[in-house]
């Protein structure tokens, strides 16, 4: 599935926080969002995922403008994970993955065998399958988020909008779910802001600094010193690592 | 299983056999045994509650003999005045207390989702307050004897007062102690607003009957409540179980909800209208009777989990042999005086309140 934002402005009264954005991502793209805190990332995301309704221009799936869509198809093209969704609700890893089907099941009724299959399957998927029956309190922080993508995940949708998945995971992790990620056939756009896990694993990276695009391409083509001085206010050099890719080393805020 | 990697590619529709053998095992199995046992202690409360406090020397003997006329069994009929004792009051006033609390109750569980708080509750939210003043204005317009008017009174009441506390809290959020001091906020203002409308308007006898109806009392159970009470409370409960599904997926936020395909200002709106409903019919039947909806649904998570279609059913049912128990209580534990039902699920509350407080970190 294309998701395309064209003109994009979103805000609160008195503030704009999404300006203008032009942003096209192709089918099959896994696209890296970086910018620094309150740079836009998060609102964009709520945006494309149909979440919040643009001040100006249009969010479109496969050329077809989103708005006014029913909550129910959009949940059937894009998932969403937010960057902390917690809850108080003691609910078992398993019943929040079939969370995912609501979309899907009619509404009057529990989880059938295809809701409870998809749902074992991506369990299964996130490596997530001995906890199924665990409450949610006893969950640790990235056993947390690894459970929110396996509920996207069981939504079965051409398009994953991920807000920070890798925050809380150890390494490992952080490496198996970009892995994931970046091998699905589905579109993403994906917040992160490791650098090196986006070069590894985005098709393209876009930068935003206050809510405007400042960068939209490969790598080499967004993480340059000079922007990287400017939007993220580090000092940093930019050179190959030992297979040839994109590296950044950090000497330290800008000065 | 069928392949997990086809089963999670958007591109293939999943097919999976409905009898496929290794379908996960489901706890519905267990829950809806817990279920069942809850229904059948309602029922086996329901008959004893009927005998507890019974007085002028009548026992299950009279009992059957009232009611079992009503079904045309072949009993000797009781003299008039027993038997209006025990059909006319007795009778209705078990009823209705099965159906408040089942009212109250779910009322409670859908609330805690849909405001994600674990102390949602209609009294303490003072939606019961709100409903309360509409109730005692129609009554003091001259529609005391009509359980309709005073309910639709009570329903006005009761939108009005949700209405001001999501005006209070919009754009402020909806954690715990906000929400509770806003509600105690508007309770006071309809209690403020109540009293004024009595004491400028009613006259001394109103006033008393009035003041001790709003301490929740089932004394007053009637069969043209039971009525009303039962209709309502059939759609009501039907209502917010059919947005079982719903009501789970706000567990994780209004924007996680609308993310899973929750229309999440539709829900809201028609759950707030449906439980302002169900707290109308059941204040305007007995007044306002606090911590129900608060202690009920705390009490039956730990039975079945958070699941809003185990959840709700069960709220129900335990909620309504709740108020039945507690009722009976009112009538015996200083009899021959009888306390407002509503002091006793208060003395049981409060206490619950501090607990979930504690237990939040909030005090």
């Amino acid at each position: 599935m294309r998701i395309e934002a064209r003109h994009l402005s979103w805000g609160v009264p008195g503030r704009t926080i999404v300006r203008e954005v032009d942003l096209v991502v192709e089918p099959g793209q896994t696209v890296g969002l970086l910018g620094p805190n309150g740079s836009g990332k998060s609102s964009l995301l709520r945006c494309l995922a149909g979440l919040r309704s643009p001040t100006a221009g249009h969010v479109r799936y496969d050329g077809a403008d989103i708005a006014g869509w029913p909550a129910r198809t959009r949940a059937r093209h894009v998932a969403f994970v937010e960057q902390t969704a917690d809850t108080d609700s003691d609910l078992t890893v398993g019943e929040v993955v079939l969370l995912g089907r609501t979309a899907h099941g009619s509404p009057w009724r529990g989880p059938d065998a295809t809701d409870r299959a998809v749902a074992a399957a991506a369990l299964d998927r996130l490596d997530l399958a001995a906890l199924a029956d665990r409450p949610w309190k006893q969950l640790s922080g990235g056993e947390r988020q690894r459970t929110h993508l396996a509920r996207a995940l069981a939504q079965r949708t051409w398009g994953l909008l991920l807000d920070e998945p890798t925050n809380h995971l150890d390494v490992r992790h952080q490496l198996e779910l970009l892995e994931l990620v970046a091998t699905t056939r589905q579109t993403v756009v994906v917040a992160l802001h490791d650098l090196t896990l986006a070069v590894r694993y985005c098709d393209r990276l876009v930068l935003l600094q206050h809510g405007v695009v400042v960068a939209d391409g490969s790598a080499e083509q967004v993480l340059t010193p000079e922007l990287l001085r400017e939007v993220f206010e580090v000092d940093a050099d930019v050179g190959r690592d030992d297979v040839g890719r994109l590296a950044v080393a950090y000497r330290g805020p800008a000065r | 299983m069928a392949d997990p990697v086809a089963l999670l590619d958007p591109a293939v529709e999943p097919v999976v056999a409905p009898s496929s053998a290794d379908e996960p095992r489901d706890a519905g199995g267990r829950r809806v045994v817990v279920l069942l046992l809850c229904v059948l202690v309602l029922l086996v409360s329901l008959v004893i509650a009927l005998r507890v406090g019974l007085g002028g020397g009548m026992g299950w003997a009279e009992i059957g003999r009232s009611v079992g006329t009503r079904f045309g069994l072949p009993v000797q009929p009781l003299p008039r005045l027993a038997d209006s004792l025990i059909w006319d009051l007795r009778v209705p006033r078990v009823l209705l207390a099965a159906l408040v609390g089942a009212a109250l109750a779910v009322c409670g569980a859908a609330l805690q989702s849909v405001t994600r708080n674990a102390l949602a509750d209609p009294y303490l939210l003072g939606v019961s307050s709100g409903a309360s003043t509409g109730a005692v204005v129609v009554v003091l317009l001259g529609f005391a004897g009509s359980q309709l008017g005073m309910t639709g009174g009570a329903f006005l009441g009761a939108l009005l007062s949700f209405a001001l506390l999501m005006l209070l809290l919009r754009r402020r959020g909806l954690d715990s102690v906000r929400i509770v001091l806003t509600g105690v906020v508007v309770g006071q203002l309809f209690t403020a607003i109540t009293s004024l409308v009595l004491m400028s308007s009613g006259d001394a006898d109103s006033t008393r009957a009035l003041t001790y109806w709003l301490l929740g009392s089932m004394a007053p159970a009637r069969w043209q409540a039971v009525v009303l009470c039962a209709i309502a409370c059939g759609v009501g409960l039907l209502v917010v179980w059919l947005h079982s599904a719903a009501l789970d997926g706000f567990a994780f936020g209004v924007d996680t909800a609308a993310s899973l395909g929750i229309d999440v200002r539709t829900v809201r709106m028609v759950l707030l209208v449906t439980t302002s409903l169900l707290t109308a019919v059941a204040v305007a039947a007995v007044g306002a009777i606090g911590f129900v909806g608060l202690i009920v649904p705390h009490g039956v998570r730990f039975l079945v989990g958070p699941l809003h279609r185990f959840l709700l059913p069960l709220s129900a049912v335990v909620g309504a042999t709740f108020l039945v128990w507690t009722d009976a209580l009112a009538r015996v534990a200083f009899a021959p005086l009888e306390v407002p039902v509503g002091v006793f699920t208060a003395l049981i509350g409060v206490p619950l309140f501090l607990l979930i407080l504690r237990e939040r970190g909030e005090l």
